[in-house]
Protein backbone atom coordinates (compact mmCIF):
# COMPACT_ATOMS: atom_id res chain seq x y z
CA UNK A 1 0.00 0.00 0.00
CA UNK A 2 2.87 2.36 0.89
CA UNK A 3 4.54 1.57 -2.43
CA UNK A 4 1.28 2.15 -4.28
CA UNK A 5 0.75 5.48 -2.52
CA UNK A 6 4.32 6.54 -3.32
CA UNK A 7 3.79 5.57 -6.99
CA UNK A 8 0.51 7.54 -7.04
CA UNK A 9 2.23 10.64 -5.65
CA UNK A 10 5.01 10.15 -8.20
CA UNK A 11 2.36 10.20 -10.96
CA UNK A 12 1.01 13.50 -9.63
CA UNK A 13 4.54 14.89 -9.37
CA UNK A 14 5.35 13.82 -12.96
CA UNK A 15 2.29 15.80 -14.09
CA UNK A 16 3.34 18.90 -12.16
CA UNK A 17 6.88 18.51 -13.52
CA UNK A 18 5.51 18.30 -17.07
CA UNK A 19 3.49 21.50 -16.66
CA UNK A 20 6.43 23.39 -15.18
CA UNK A 21 8.85 22.63 -18.03
CA UNK A 22 9.54 25.17 -20.79
CA UNK A 23 8.13 23.09 -23.64
CA UNK A 24 4.41 23.32 -22.71
CA UNK A 25 4.84 26.98 -21.71
CA UNK A 26 3.05 28.37 -24.77
CA UNK A 27 0.00 26.15 -24.31
CA UNK A 28 -0.04 26.89 -20.56
CA UNK A 29 -0.17 30.62 -21.31
CA UNK A 30 -2.97 30.06 -23.83
CA UNK A 31 -4.92 28.03 -21.27
CA UNK A 32 -4.41 30.58 -18.49
CA UNK A 33 -5.56 33.52 -20.60
CA UNK A 34 -8.55 31.58 -21.98
CA UNK A 35 -9.71 30.55 -18.52
CA UNK A 36 -9.09 33.88 -16.83
CA UNK A 37 -10.87 35.94 -19.49
CA UNK A 38 -14.09 35.38 -17.53
CA UNK A 39 -12.94 37.96 -15.02
CA UNK A 40 -16.48 39.10 -14.32
CA UNK A 41 -17.50 35.74 -12.94
CA UNK A 42 -15.06 33.88 -10.66
CA UNK A 43 -17.42 30.89 -10.50
CA UNK A 44 -17.36 30.56 -14.27
CA UNK A 45 -13.55 30.96 -14.31
CA UNK A 46 -13.30 28.10 -11.81
CA UNK A 47 -15.72 26.10 -13.97
CA UNK A 48 -13.45 26.71 -16.98
CA UNK A 49 -10.46 25.56 -14.92
CA UNK A 50 -12.30 22.45 -13.74
CA UNK A 51 -13.35 21.49 -17.27
CA UNK A 52 -9.83 22.12 -18.57
CA UNK A 53 -8.51 19.76 -15.86
CA UNK A 54 -11.20 17.18 -16.66
CA UNK A 55 -10.35 17.40 -20.39
CA UNK A 56 -6.68 16.70 -19.71
CA UNK A 57 -7.41 13.98 -17.13
CA UNK A 58 -9.90 12.10 -19.33
CA UNK A 59 -7.41 12.16 -22.21
CA UNK A 60 -4.58 10.71 -20.12
CA UNK A 61 -6.93 8.07 -18.65
CA UNK A 62 -8.00 7.04 -22.17
CA UNK A 63 -4.37 6.85 -23.34
CA UNK A 64 -3.30 5.08 -20.15
CA UNK A 65 -6.02 2.43 -20.45
CA UNK A 66 -5.26 1.79 -24.12
CA UNK A 67 -1.51 1.56 -23.52
CA UNK A 68 -1.46 -0.31 -20.22
CA UNK A 69 -3.88 -2.92 -21.55
CA UNK A 70 -1.67 -3.29 -24.61
CA UNK A 71 -4.32 -2.16 -27.09
CA UNK A 72 -1.99 0.35 -28.73
CA UNK A 73 1.74 0.35 -29.37
CA UNK A 74 3.50 2.94 -27.19
CA UNK A 75 6.25 3.85 -29.70
CA UNK A 76 3.97 4.42 -32.68
CA UNK A 77 1.33 6.36 -30.69
CA UNK A 78 3.96 8.50 -28.98
CA UNK A 79 5.67 9.50 -32.24
CA UNK A 80 2.35 9.97 -34.05
CA UNK A 81 1.05 12.40 -31.39
CA UNK A 82 4.38 14.28 -31.13
CA UNK A 83 4.54 14.67 -34.90
CA UNK A 84 0.97 15.51 -35.89
CA UNK A 85 -0.79 17.10 -32.90
CA UNK A 86 1.70 19.97 -32.63
CA UNK A 87 1.36 20.60 -36.37
CA UNK A 88 -2.45 20.78 -36.10
CA UNK A 89 -2.34 22.93 -32.97
CA UNK A 90 -0.92 26.01 -34.76
CA UNK A 91 -3.74 26.52 -37.31
CA UNK A 92 -6.34 25.53 -34.66
CA UNK A 93 -5.11 28.19 -32.21
CA UNK A 94 -5.08 30.87 -34.92
CA UNK A 95 -8.70 30.05 -35.85
CA UNK A 96 -9.74 30.02 -32.17
CA UNK A 97 -8.02 33.39 -31.64
CA UNK A 98 -9.80 34.82 -34.68
CA UNK A 99 -13.15 33.70 -33.26
CA UNK A 100 -12.33 35.30 -29.87
CA UNK A 101 -11.39 38.57 -31.60
CA UNK A 102 -14.57 38.29 -33.68
CA UNK A 103 -12.56 38.32 -36.89
CA UNK A 104 -14.54 35.22 -37.80
CA UNK A 105 -18.23 35.39 -37.07
CA UNK A 106 -20.94 32.81 -37.52
CA UNK A 107 -23.83 35.26 -37.49
CA UNK A 108 -25.19 35.78 -40.99
CA UNK A 109 -28.57 37.52 -40.76
CA UNK A 110 -31.39 35.07 -41.24
CA UNK A 111 -29.05 32.07 -41.32
CA UNK A 112 -30.59 29.73 -38.72
CA UNK A 113 -27.35 27.84 -38.16
CA UNK A 114 -25.53 31.12 -37.47
CA UNK A 115 -28.15 32.21 -34.95
CA UNK A 116 -28.11 28.81 -33.29
CA UNK A 117 -24.31 28.91 -32.96
CA UNK A 118 -24.39 32.42 -31.53
CA UNK A 119 -27.01 31.52 -28.89
CA UNK A 120 -24.83 28.70 -27.63
CA UNK A 121 -21.49 30.52 -27.80
CA UNK A 122 -21.34 31.04 -24.03
CA UNK A 123 -21.91 27.44 -23.07
CA UNK A 124 -19.51 26.39 -25.85
CA UNK A 125 -16.92 28.65 -24.22
CA UNK A 126 -17.23 26.48 -21.13
CA UNK A 127 -17.00 23.23 -23.10
CA UNK A 128 -14.25 24.84 -25.14
CA UNK A 129 -12.09 24.78 -22.00
CA UNK A 130 -12.65 21.01 -21.78
CA UNK A 131 -11.86 20.56 -25.47
CA UNK A 132 -8.75 22.68 -25.04
CA UNK A 133 -7.67 20.36 -22.20
CA UNK A 134 -8.08 17.34 -24.51
CA UNK A 135 -6.18 18.93 -27.43
CA UNK A 136 -3.35 20.32 -25.29
CA UNK A 137 -2.98 16.97 -23.49
CA UNK A 138 -2.58 15.20 -26.83
CA UNK A 139 0.05 17.70 -28.00
CA UNK A 140 3.09 15.98 -26.55
CA UNK A 141 6.51 17.58 -26.74
CA UNK A 142 9.62 15.36 -26.40
CA UNK A 143 9.88 15.96 -22.66
CA UNK A 144 6.21 15.37 -21.80
CA UNK A 145 6.32 12.27 -24.04
CA UNK A 146 9.33 10.98 -22.10
CA UNK A 147 7.60 11.55 -18.74
CA UNK A 148 4.22 10.13 -19.80
CA UNK A 149 5.09 7.29 -22.17
CA UNK A 150 8.22 6.14 -20.35
CA UNK A 151 7.88 6.91 -16.63
CA UNK A 152 4.12 7.08 -16.05
CA UNK A 153 3.14 4.13 -18.25
CA UNK A 154 5.90 2.05 -16.62
CA UNK A 155 4.37 2.83 -13.20
CA UNK A 156 0.88 2.07 -14.52
CA UNK A 157 2.00 -1.30 -15.89
CA UNK A 158 3.85 -2.17 -12.67
CA UNK A 159 0.82 -1.41 -10.46
CA UNK A 160 -1.82 -2.27 -13.11
CA UNK A 161 -3.30 1.20 -12.73
CA UNK A 162 -4.68 2.40 -16.04
CA UNK A 163 -7.02 4.95 -14.48
CA UNK A 164 -5.78 6.42 -11.19
CA UNK A 165 -2.15 7.08 -12.13
CA UNK A 166 -2.95 8.71 -15.51
CA UNK A 167 -5.74 10.70 -13.77
CA UNK A 168 -3.30 12.00 -11.15
CA UNK A 169 -0.84 12.83 -13.92
CA UNK A 170 -3.62 14.80 -15.69
CA UNK A 171 -4.51 16.70 -12.52
CA UNK A 172 -0.81 17.47 -12.04
CA UNK A 173 -0.39 18.82 -15.59
CA UNK A 174 -3.40 21.11 -15.17
CA UNK A 175 -2.94 22.12 -11.51
CA UNK A 176 -0.62 25.12 -11.91
CA UNK A 177 -2.71 26.49 -14.80
CA UNK A 178 -5.97 26.11 -12.91
CA UNK A 179 -4.56 27.53 -9.69
CA UNK A 180 -3.11 30.55 -11.48
CA UNK A 181 -6.37 31.11 -13.38
CA UNK A 182 -8.44 31.06 -10.19
CA UNK A 183 -6.12 33.53 -8.46
CA UNK A 184 -6.12 35.75 -11.52
CA UNK A 185 -9.90 35.58 -11.91
CA UNK A 186 -10.46 36.58 -8.28
CA UNK A 187 -7.91 39.37 -8.25
CA UNK A 188 -9.11 40.75 -11.58
CA UNK A 189 -12.69 40.65 -10.27
CA UNK A 190 -11.77 42.64 -7.17
CA UNK A 191 -9.75 45.09 -9.26
CA UNK A 192 -12.48 45.60 -11.79
CA UNK A 193 -15.04 46.05 -9.00
CA UNK A 194 -12.80 48.58 -7.30
CA UNK A 195 -12.52 50.61 -10.46
CA UNK A 196 -16.08 49.90 -11.55
CA UNK A 197 -14.83 49.05 -15.01
CA UNK A 198 -15.99 45.50 -15.39
CA UNK A 199 -16.96 45.80 -19.04
CA UNK A 200 -13.61 47.24 -20.09
CA UNK A 201 -11.68 44.59 -18.15
CA UNK A 202 -13.78 41.89 -19.82
CA UNK A 203 -13.21 43.41 -23.25
CA UNK A 204 -9.46 43.64 -22.75
CA UNK A 205 -9.29 40.10 -21.36
CA UNK A 206 -11.03 38.79 -24.46
CA UNK A 207 -8.80 40.77 -26.84
CA UNK A 208 -5.65 39.67 -25.01
CA UNK A 209 -6.75 36.03 -25.11
CA UNK A 210 -7.54 36.20 -28.85
CA UNK A 211 -4.27 37.97 -29.68
CA UNK A 212 -2.25 35.48 -27.58
CA UNK A 213 -3.96 32.52 -29.25
CA UNK A 214 -3.02 33.91 -32.67
CA UNK A 215 0.56 34.68 -31.57
CA UNK A 216 1.03 31.19 -30.07
CA UNK A 217 -0.64 29.61 -33.13
CA UNK A 218 1.75 31.42 -35.50
CA UNK A 219 4.66 30.36 -33.25
CA UNK A 220 3.54 26.71 -33.39
CA UNK A 221 3.24 26.88 -37.21
CA UNK A 222 6.76 28.35 -37.52
CA UNK A 223 8.22 25.70 -35.20
CA UNK A 224 6.32 22.56 -36.14
CA UNK A 225 5.22 23.09 -39.75
CA UNK A 226 7.79 25.41 -41.33
CA UNK A 227 10.70 24.47 -38.99
CA UNK A 228 11.89 28.10 -39.08
CA UNK A 229 12.27 28.38 -35.30
CA UNK A 230 13.80 25.56 -33.28
CA UNK B 1 -11.23 47.47 -47.17
CA UNK B 2 -10.67 48.16 -43.47
CA UNK B 3 -7.82 46.93 -41.25
CA UNK B 4 -9.96 44.21 -39.65
CA UNK B 5 -10.76 42.66 -43.04
CA UNK B 6 -7.10 42.80 -44.10
CA UNK B 7 -5.95 41.07 -40.88
CA UNK B 8 -8.66 38.43 -41.28
CA UNK B 9 -7.62 37.70 -44.87
CA UNK B 10 -3.92 37.56 -43.95
CA UNK B 11 -4.52 35.20 -41.03
CA UNK B 12 -6.79 32.93 -43.07
CA UNK B 13 -4.18 32.88 -45.85
CA UNK B 14 -1.53 31.91 -43.27
CA UNK B 15 -3.73 29.09 -41.93
CA UNK B 16 -4.48 27.76 -45.44
CA UNK B 17 -0.79 28.13 -46.42
CA UNK B 18 0.32 26.24 -43.29
CA UNK B 19 -2.15 23.43 -43.96
CA UNK B 20 -1.06 23.19 -47.61
CA UNK B 21 2.64 23.20 -46.67
CA UNK B 22 2.02 20.50 -44.06
CA UNK B 23 0.24 18.26 -46.59
CA UNK B 24 2.84 18.81 -49.32
CA UNK B 25 5.76 18.08 -46.93
CA UNK B 26 4.07 14.88 -45.79
CA UNK B 27 3.63 13.75 -49.40
CA UNK B 28 7.22 14.71 -50.28
CA UNK B 29 8.73 12.56 -47.50
CA UNK B 30 10.01 9.73 -49.68
CA UNK B 31 12.75 7.25 -48.81
CA UNK B 32 16.29 8.40 -49.57
CA UNK B 33 17.88 5.97 -52.08
CA UNK B 34 20.51 3.90 -50.33
CA UNK B 35 22.64 3.04 -53.44
CA UNK B 36 24.86 6.13 -53.20
CA UNK B 37 25.65 5.45 -49.58
CA UNK B 38 26.66 1.84 -50.12
CA UNK B 39 30.26 2.18 -51.45
CA UNK B 40 31.15 4.57 -48.63
CA UNK B 41 29.49 2.32 -46.06
CA UNK B 42 31.36 -0.71 -47.42
CA UNK B 43 34.68 1.14 -47.22
CA UNK B 44 33.98 2.17 -43.65
CA UNK B 45 32.92 -1.36 -42.77
CA UNK B 46 36.47 -2.64 -43.48
CA UNK B 47 37.97 -0.44 -40.80
CA UNK B 48 35.42 -1.30 -38.10
CA UNK B 49 36.42 -3.99 -35.57
CA UNK B 50 34.21 -7.12 -35.68
CA UNK B 51 33.22 -6.45 -32.08
CA UNK B 52 32.20 -2.87 -31.57
CA UNK B 53 29.54 -0.75 -29.92
CA UNK B 54 27.41 2.12 -31.18
CA UNK B 55 26.03 5.00 -29.14
CA UNK B 56 22.96 6.17 -31.02
CA UNK B 57 21.23 9.47 -30.56
CA UNK B 58 17.76 9.23 -32.08
CA UNK B 59 16.07 12.49 -33.02
CA UNK B 60 13.44 13.81 -35.41
CA UNK B 61 13.61 16.65 -37.93
CA UNK B 62 12.31 19.00 -35.24
CA UNK B 63 15.15 19.70 -32.82
CA UNK B 64 14.10 21.17 -29.47
CA UNK B 65 16.59 22.91 -27.15
CA UNK B 66 16.51 20.18 -24.49
CA UNK B 67 16.97 17.56 -27.21
CA UNK B 68 20.08 19.36 -28.49
CA UNK B 69 21.44 19.49 -24.94
CA UNK B 70 20.92 15.74 -24.55
CA UNK B 71 22.72 15.13 -27.85
CA UNK B 72 25.64 17.36 -26.96
CA UNK B 73 26.11 15.94 -23.42
CA UNK B 74 25.85 12.35 -24.65
CA UNK B 75 28.36 13.00 -27.46
CA UNK B 76 30.72 14.67 -25.00
CA UNK B 77 30.40 11.71 -22.62
CA UNK B 78 31.34 9.24 -25.36
CA UNK B 79 34.17 11.20 -26.97
CA UNK B 80 35.87 12.37 -23.79
CA UNK B 81 35.28 9.25 -21.71
CA UNK B 82 36.34 6.66 -24.31
CA UNK B 83 38.87 8.44 -26.50
CA UNK B 84 40.85 5.33 -27.48
CA UNK B 85 37.76 3.24 -28.21
CA UNK B 86 36.23 6.13 -30.16
CA UNK B 87 39.39 6.70 -32.25
CA UNK B 88 39.71 2.98 -33.04
CA UNK B 89 35.95 2.76 -33.89
CA UNK B 90 35.36 0.24 -31.13
CA UNK B 91 32.80 2.74 -29.88
CA UNK B 92 31.03 4.81 -32.48
CA UNK B 93 28.65 7.75 -32.30
CA UNK B 94 25.66 7.90 -34.64
CA UNK B 95 22.95 10.56 -34.71
CA UNK B 96 19.93 9.13 -36.52
CA UNK B 97 16.89 11.03 -37.81
CA UNK B 98 13.81 8.89 -37.18
CA UNK B 99 11.75 10.93 -39.64
CA UNK B 100 13.75 9.41 -42.50
CA UNK B 101 11.89 6.37 -43.78
CA UNK B 102 14.87 4.01 -43.72
CA UNK B 103 15.36 4.73 -40.00
CA UNK B 104 11.76 4.20 -38.88
CA UNK B 105 12.47 0.58 -37.93
CA UNK B 106 14.58 1.80 -34.98
CA UNK B 107 11.35 2.98 -33.26
CA UNK B 108 10.13 -0.62 -32.97
CA UNK B 109 13.58 -2.18 -32.66
CA UNK B 110 14.40 -0.19 -29.52
CA UNK B 111 10.82 0.60 -28.39
CA UNK B 112 11.52 4.34 -28.57
CA UNK B 113 8.99 6.81 -27.16
CA UNK B 114 10.80 10.06 -27.87
CA UNK B 115 14.31 11.39 -28.62
CA UNK B 116 16.62 8.82 -27.03
CA UNK B 117 20.18 7.66 -26.43
CA UNK B 118 20.66 3.93 -27.06
CA UNK B 119 23.77 1.80 -26.70
CA UNK B 120 24.16 -1.22 -28.95
CA UNK B 121 26.85 -3.95 -29.03
CA UNK B 122 27.67 -5.73 -32.30
CA UNK B 123 29.60 -8.99 -32.41
CA UNK B 124 30.44 -10.50 -35.81
CA UNK B 125 27.76 -8.46 -37.52
CA UNK B 126 25.01 -9.31 -35.03
CA UNK B 127 23.59 -7.15 -32.28
CA UNK B 128 24.07 -9.00 -29.00
CA UNK B 129 23.05 -6.37 -26.47
CA UNK B 130 21.35 -2.99 -26.36
CA UNK B 131 20.11 -0.52 -23.76
CA UNK B 132 17.95 2.59 -23.95
CA UNK B 133 19.42 5.15 -21.54
CA UNK B 134 16.03 6.39 -20.39
CA UNK B 135 17.38 8.47 -17.49
CA UNK B 136 18.82 11.06 -19.87
CA UNK B 137 15.61 13.10 -19.62
CA UNK B 138 15.76 13.09 -15.81
CA UNK B 139 19.41 14.15 -15.73
CA UNK B 140 19.50 16.72 -18.52
CA UNK B 141 19.60 19.61 -16.04
CA UNK B 142 22.74 18.25 -14.36
CA UNK B 143 25.57 18.04 -16.90
CA UNK B 144 28.07 16.24 -14.67
CA UNK B 145 25.61 13.63 -13.48
CA UNK B 146 24.34 13.15 -17.05
CA UNK B 147 27.86 12.54 -18.39
CA UNK B 148 28.72 10.21 -15.49
CA UNK B 149 25.52 8.20 -16.16
CA UNK B 150 26.21 7.82 -19.90
CA UNK B 151 29.86 6.91 -19.28
CA UNK B 152 28.97 4.34 -16.62
CA UNK B 153 26.49 2.64 -18.97
CA UNK B 154 28.80 2.87 -22.00
CA UNK B 155 31.68 1.31 -20.04
CA UNK B 156 29.70 -1.96 -19.88
CA UNK B 157 29.45 -1.97 -23.69
CA UNK B 158 33.11 -1.14 -24.30
CA UNK B 159 34.52 -3.88 -22.05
Amino acid sequence: MDDWFFAAMTSLWLGILTSSMPCPLATNIAAITYISRRVNNPRLAIGYGALYTIGRTVTYIALGMLLINGLLSIPSLSFFLQKYMNKLLGPLLILAGMILLELLQFNSGSNRLGQWIEKRADSWGLWGAGLMGVIFALSFCPLSAALFFTNLIALGVQYQSGVIFPALFGVGTAAPVTAFAVILAFSAHSLSKAYNRLTQVEWWARQTTGALFIFIGVYYCLVHIFHIIT
Amino acid sequence: MNAKTVITILLLAFVVGSAAYMIVSEMRDTPIPAENAEPEAAALQDSIPSTHSIAYYFHTTERCMTCRTIESYAYEAIVTGFKDAYDSKKLQWKAVNLDETENEHFIDDYQLHTKSVVLSKIQDGKETQWKNLDRVWDLVNDREEFIAYVQKEAAVFVE
